[in-house]
């Protein structure tokens, strides 16, 4: 059967009641984790990465993908509701849109964000459908040491990304290799690094890396703050003033818009979601500085511009689909949620690469099912639906909150191996993640780091084992040089000054 | 942020590494595996990292040097974060002994008289803690079919050794 028979025979699992289930519920619950400030979606599945082992992998993949294209439209909520993005990709819709819910017309603002990012995420979607195998055909081309410089250009991009902070990101990116050495060597039966301990020899499992990072020093850090009183009045009187029809984004508003800006701007996102690592906010901020460089109304954009809320929220849905192909192909996380999907893929015996497609084909429908119908049908209902209660969200109180994620993270990183170990290692890492946090080390650069450290140390000695140590193999072997270049274009592109939209 | 505050995370980083540098040395192959053997890698790494977080502190203390004015530690919010660290270290210690029930309601109240900073009705306090318990009892036992130690394990309690662990 072909590849596009099979995946589509495949989606049709995404209709029995209980997959459909997990991707409602898992919408949900990314809405929930996208609108609060401090959660995120990658929290989100982070935590539900210990009841991954008791789910089947459709159903797991299904909510994965439903959390991640919920809680990126998510932010955009509270952005424009109280000018709090719930979600760094939210930026630039807190601009916008919140200027024009202090000009009254914040219902008609969440409108235009849900539909950009139903179209953007409904594109990235089908992008994702049809560039699958091209990619597939094109990593077979890629050899050992093409390998080892696609790594090797995943992680500058990663780092160099991180703006103003690039040695800081180095390092973190460093420790999590250095983290991943822990255990047997990758290329002989020998034990490394593991402090004369036997329960080191196993190795470090991601599980409680990705818990320990994102949830335990999120509870550190929310520890720090207080709730803000004023922050929950505000969000009751933004959810009075809203009425439901006005969510309804305007005809004449849309085409002045145009459709070509929504397409623009969900291929620009679908593009930065392919670099490793470059994730949503970097989508928004690309598609949003060229939709200001190239409008008719740039004057407007900083006052309240709709077309500047869809160039953001399209690009940062599309961004969805786009963030899976390296990591479905590769293995090579597209931004942080991605990476703790592979974590999912990983402990449900799954790996990724080009074999996806012929194997596991049937697993891959479902999961771009659930990106698409979570744009195109969940965004705009959930919207009209429960639009005025979820900025009600920012007035949840705190302390239960934090407890029961705090609960949910230890307790889910003991059932996931019934090991002591592992839930103190948990705790271990969100001591190392919030130390690392507060002196301004990014930790989505310590997971990246762990997760493509082994697989970096893997490819070089192996290619240096078959030119005889000659190094020179990374420059004449063409793969490898078509990496090397772009790795050294891109870093010439992401350091270079730029002027800021704003 | 004052100086020992700004070098605790660095310096830190720095004897992880030299610690790491020495376990790397000590490392042997059983065989040949080519030019790099199973200790290059984690040596360059150690090296990296230390090359890394001396960058990163150099250019820290030229932004704190031209910065007007420094920000203050909140050594209140920090004791508060530590504090949860001790909360959790007491639960995943006694989360076998005590068992979940005993264990998991004990930790949501300190959880919540923390995050509350103390200022909270304890009898809803304990209310939210049972339930929050019970809801996550019911998620992990419930619906996933999920093994807990419900009560208190007395082989633990009076010294017989651990069970042993299962893995999956």
């Amino acid at each position: 059967m072909s590849y596009l028979a099979e995946v589509i025979s495949g989606g049709a699992a995404l209709f029995t009641p209980a997959v459909f289930g997990f991707m409602v519920l898992g919408f949900l619950i990314g809405t929930f984790f996208g609108a609060v400030p401090g959660l995120t979606a990658v929290l989100a599945i982070a935590l539900l990465l210990p009841f991954t082992y008791s789910l089947d992998p459709v159903s797991a993949l299904v909510m994965c993908a439903s959390i991640f294209m919920s809680g990126m439209y998510a932010g955009s909520i509270t952005a424009t509701t109280v000018n709090i993005p719930g979600a760094p990709s939210s930026v630039m819709t807190a601009i916008e849109g919140y200027r024009l819910m202090q000009k009254g017309e914040g219902a008609n603002a969440l409108g235009h964000a849900a539909l950009a990012s139903m179209i953007g995420g409904a594109v990235g979607a089908v992008l994702l459908l049809v560039s699958m195998p091209i990619t597939a055909e094109l990593a077979l081309y890629i050899k050992t040491p093409g390998k080892f410089s696609l790594i090797l250009f995943a992680l500058v991009v990663i780092v160099v990304a991180q703006r103003g902070e690039v040695a800081k990101a180095a390092a973190a990116a460093i420790l999590g290799m250095m983290i991943a050495t822990i255990g047997v060597d990758v290329m002989q039966p020998i034990p490394r690094l593991v402090f004369g301990t036997e329960t080191l020899v196993e190795g470090i499992n991601l599980m409680p890396l990705i818990i320990g990072t994102f949830a335990i020093s999120e509870i550190m850090i929310q520890a720090q703050t207080r709730d803000d009183p004023a922050l929950a009045s505000a969000a009751g009187a933004a959810a009075r003033a809203l009425k439901r029809r006005d969510f309804i984004p305007r005809w004449s508003e849309v085409r002045e818009i145009g459709f070509f800006t929504y397409l623009k701007s969900s291929l620009i996102g679908y593009g930065v979601g392919v670099l490793p690592g470059a994730g949503g906010s970097m989508a928004a901020f690309v598609s949003y500085a060229e939709a200001m460089r190239v409008s008719k109304k740039s004057g407007e954009f900083g006052k309240g511009s709709r077309e500047g809320i869809a160039a953001a929220e399209a690009a940062n849905n599309s961004m969805c689909g786009g963030a899976f192909v390296p990591m479905l192909m590769f293995g090579i996380p597209g931004d942080p949620t991605t990476a703790v999907v592979l974590g999912v893929l990983v402990i449900n015996g799954l790996q990724p690469g080009p074999q996806l497609l012929t194997t596991q084909a049937d697993l891959l429908g479902p999961m771009i099912g659930s990106l698409f119908f979570s744009a195109l049908l969940l965004i705009p209902l959930s919207l009209f639906l429960f639009g005025p209660f979820f900025i009600r969200i920012v007035s949840i109180s705190r302390p239960p909150l934090y407890t029961a994620i705090a609960l949910v993270a230890l307790v889910g990183a003991y059932v996931a191996t019934y090991s002591m170990f592992q839930m103190a290692l948990t705790l271990v890492f969100g001591v190392l993640a919030f130390a690392l946090r507060r002196a301004g080390y990014p930790t989505v650069t310590l997971l990246l780091g762990f997760i493509l450290g082994p697989s970096l140390e893997e490819y070089l000695r192996r290619t240096l084992t078959l030119s005889k140590g000659d190094p020179t193999i990374f420059l004449t072997s063409p793969d490898s040089l078509a990496f090397l270049l772009l790795t050294a274009l891109f870093v010439f592109m992401l350091t270079r000054p730029r002027r800021a939209p704003i | 942020m004052n100086l020992l505050a700004r070098l605790f995370v660095p310096i830190s980083l720095i004897v992880f590494a030299v610690i790491y540098y020495i376990q790397a040395g000590e490392i042997r192959s059983l065989y040949d595996t080519g030019p790099i053997g199973a200790a290059d890698f984690p040596k360059l790494l150690a090296v990296g990292l230390v090359v890394a977080v001396i960058t990163a502190v150099g250019l820290d203390l030229r932004k704190a040097g031209r910065a007007e004015r420094a920000e203050p530690v909140d050594w209140g919010g920090v004791g508060a974060a530590l504090l949860v660290v001790a909360v959790c270290a007491v639960y995943v210690a006694l989360f076998r002994v005590a068992g979940y029930f005993i264990a998991t309601t004990a930790f949501g109240l300190a959880l919540l008289a923390i995050f509350s900073r103390l200022k909270l009705n304890w009898l809803v306090a304990l209310v939210e803690a049972v339930v929050l318990m019970a809801v996550i009892y019911g998620l992990f036992a419930g619906l996933f079919d999920v093994r807990l130690p419900a009560y208190p394990a007395l082989d633990l309690l009076f010294g017989a050794g651990p069970a042993p662990e299962v893995s999956r």
